[in-house]
């Protein structure tokens, strides 16, 4: 079983009339990595200072390892904020800055030159020690500012979007090393970014925010094969997934999906997923995922279309697909793949891959668990 | 084109000349007039035919020359307005800097005491001195504050605490608040973080403000004009003493000038490095 470090439950902060944090509660367990998840803007940096207790949530409190922390203040919590803008101060040495927890608890001399030099070796800031910490650059600043939060051991390391100051190159470091990190210290650790695919590769479970509420929470897995709403499923993913709404209905013995006169035959998609008797009648949208589309070049498949444009995305091609007018589909393929725009193409899909929600709520609507209820 | 470019050139080194010569010329004849002899006080040169010391020698050996300048009664020594003036200014400046860092930090960062209230330390800044003076004169009669300097440093300090506030207020609003809450994170208590993070970063602004003030003080005429009188006697009062009843001193009054601006000079001089990065403000993200 595993043990809750972190519970938070029901935390509501508005800021004037901005709803910040809209009753939030979620259960972090003790040595992962949990990520808040979320657009500029969600609520997720006001979640973390709620947990650091620096901010106070209007209603909700805060558990850390069982006790309730809500009033407590944010120098008795145990938990360490590593900030967006770092906070490295310049006046001191780089030693200094990291000593600095240790020596505002009055820690013995010895204890301290242990841990820092310990620190330091870990996020390879040995050699800077001495310099002056407005010398150096920006990537060791981060590591600076992590080591300041690493030093003083606490219970619960909160990250806000550490990364988003550095450039592509030492991102990709840090965040392997973060990482690494993670596991050797086996430190919980709460990441908050607005990267998905930070998040998909640090965290071992992600919670999804948006406009100050949390729509799910979930392993990186779980997420992506499940998004709980239309929201999540286009916030995750990269390039995004295809969505083509319509009203499903019966027509011939086919079902096709309706909307404002074009027609697009979903029979192959959905004829055999079970419970789809229930939404025939309803207005519902579609989300396919472009890695979960494969185009056959001879024209086989659930659908046909025409190679409009391709955009090159690492060592894939991401194709789009004009199905009808006004209905295009983003699909990956291999670079091998020989295509020219204006080909007509065959896209295969596999069934169990279709994501169905409701067009109005934006809920999911699982097809199997209709079925069986 | 090319003359259109002649003519704005010129134009603007005329003004920069025009504009340096009106600076430059009082205070060079301030500087040749300490050095010039009584008989060439009035005269229309610059350069002194007979340069003397006589003009800074009488500001401390009144007796010496009595008579010789066209006075008719001795100024006393100048000596302990010197000194009064170094204490006064030096103890009102360090009590309105300690007193505006403590107030800016509330108002930065609590916003305290509220919106107006920072606008309203500036008040005593509105009105003419003037003003203000006669009450104050009456209120220290009564109080025993007259003609002491407990009496101009507590005035000096509290006219101008509200430059310290708001220079350090511009300070510590430069610094993240992000860095005090990372210090408070870490374990540091809101003293520790006051002094540890905050003191260290706003030290240029301490500076400023503290240089700016002590200007003030040092060249402060009227208030010291009206509450000293004997002992509490300020140098800018002093050095009013030349031209008046006495006679009209001009030489030993630009000689006493010369001596009252080697202080503040001094400490501008000295302390450079921190106005350069005070004024820049870009210290703090470094
Ligand atoms: N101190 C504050 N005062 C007023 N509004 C704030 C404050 N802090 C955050 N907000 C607002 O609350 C919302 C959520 O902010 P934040 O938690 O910083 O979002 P995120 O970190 O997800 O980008 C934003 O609209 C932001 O403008
Ligand atoms: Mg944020």
């Amino acid at each position: 079983m595993k043990k809750v470090k972190l519970e938070v439950k029901n935390i509501t902060k508005r800021f004037g009339d901005l709803l910040a944090v809209n009753n939030v509660s979620f259960e972090v367990y003790e040595g992962e990595t949990f990520t808040l998840l979320g657009p500029s803007g969600c609520g997720k940096t006001t979640t973390l200072r709620i947990i650091a207790g620096l901010e106070k949530p209007d209603k909700g409190r805060v558990f850390i390892g069982g006790r309730d922390v809500t009033d407590v203040p944010p120098r008795e919590r145990n938990v360490c904020l590593v900030f967006q803008e770092y906070a490295v101060f310049p006046h001191m040495t780089v030693y200094d800055n990291i000593a600095f927890g240790l020596k505002a608890r009055k820690e013995p001399e010895e204890l301290i030159a242990r841990r820092v030099r310990e620190v330091a070796e870990l996020l390879g800031l040995t050699s800077v020690l001495n310099t002056k910490a407005s010398k150096v650059g920006l990537s060791e600043k981060q590591r600076i500012a992590l080591g300041r939060c690493l030093v003083v051991e606490p219970e619960i390391l909160l990250l806000d979007e550490p990364l988003t100051l550095a450039d592509a190159k030492i991102r990709e470091t840090m965040r392997r090393e973060l990482r690494r990190l993670q596991r050797e210290l086996k430190i919980t650790m709460i990441y908050v970014t607005h990267d998905q695919l930070e998040a998909m590769m640090l965290s071992d479970r992600i919670a999804v925010m948006n406009a100050g509420r949390l729509l799910q929470v979930g392993t990186p897995r779980e997420i992506y094969e499940k998004p709980k709403n239309l929201f999540v499923a286009y916030f995750i993913g990269s390039p995004t997934i295809n969505l083509i709404e319509g009203k499903l209905v019966r027509k011939d013995g086919k079902l096709v999906l309706e909307k404002e006169g074009l027609v697009l035959d979903a029979t192959k998609l959905l004829e055999e997923a079970k419970g789809v008797g229930k939404i025939i009648g309803r207005e519902i949208v579609i989300g396919i995922r472009p890695e979960d589309i494969q185009i056959d070049p001879s024209g086989h498949g659930v659908w046909k279309g025409e190679v409009e444009l391709f955009e090159v995305s690492g060592d894939q091609l991401i194709v789009h697909i004009k199905l009808a007018e006004e209905t295009k589909i983003r699909a990956m393929a291999p670079f091998s793949l020989r295509l020219r725009t204006g080909d007509i193409v065959g896209v295969a899909i596999n069934p169990d891959k279709v994501h169905v929600f409701d067009r109005k709520t934006g809920e999911r609507i699982d097809l199997l668990s209709i079925g069986e209820a | 084109m090319k003359w259109g470019r002649i003519v704005v050139t010129s134009l603007k080194y005329i003004i920069i000349g025009v504009f340096i010569l009106w600076v430059l010329v009082p205070v060079a004849w301030i500087i040749t007039l300490a050095f010039k002899p009584y008989q060439e006080w009035r005269v229309a040169y610059f350069i002194p035919k007979q340069p003397t010391l006589d003009n800074f020698i009488v500001l401390f050996k009144p007796e010496v020359f009595t008579g010789v300048m066209g006075a008719t009664a001795i100024v006393e020594p100048v000596t302990k307005p010197l000194i009064n003036s170094l204490v006064v200014s030096a103890l009102a400046t360090v009590l309105a800097v300690i007193v505006g860092f403590f107030s800016a930090y509330g108002a930065s960062r609590y916003n305290t005491p509220g919106p107006f209230g920072i606008f309203f330390t500036l008040l005593t800044r509105m009105l003419p001195p003037a003003t203000f003076v006669t009450p104050i004169m009456v209120y220290y009669a009564n109080l025993g504050l007259l003609d002491t300097h407990l009496g101009l440093i507590a005035l000096y300090s509290s006219v101008t605490v509200t430059y310290a506030i708001w220079i350090l207020k511009g300070f510590i609003d430069a610094i993240p608040v992000e860095w005090e809450e990372a210090a408070m994170l870490e374990g540091a208590s809101p003293t520790k973080v006051l002094f540890k993070v905050v003191l260290p970063l706003v030290r240029p602004g301490l500076v400023v403000a503290g240089l700016f003030i002590f200007l003030l003080n040092w060249t402060e005429l009227l208030f010291a004009l009206v509450l000293t009188n004997i002992n509490a006697v300020t140098l800018p009062v002093h050095i009013s003493k030349y031209v008046g009843a006495v006679g009209q001193l001009y030489g030993p009054q630009a000689a006493l000038a010369l001596i009252g601006s080697i202080v503040p000079v001094t400490i501008g001089y000295i302390i450079q490095k921190h106005l350069v990065t005070g004024f820049t403000f870009g210290m703090v993200r470094g």
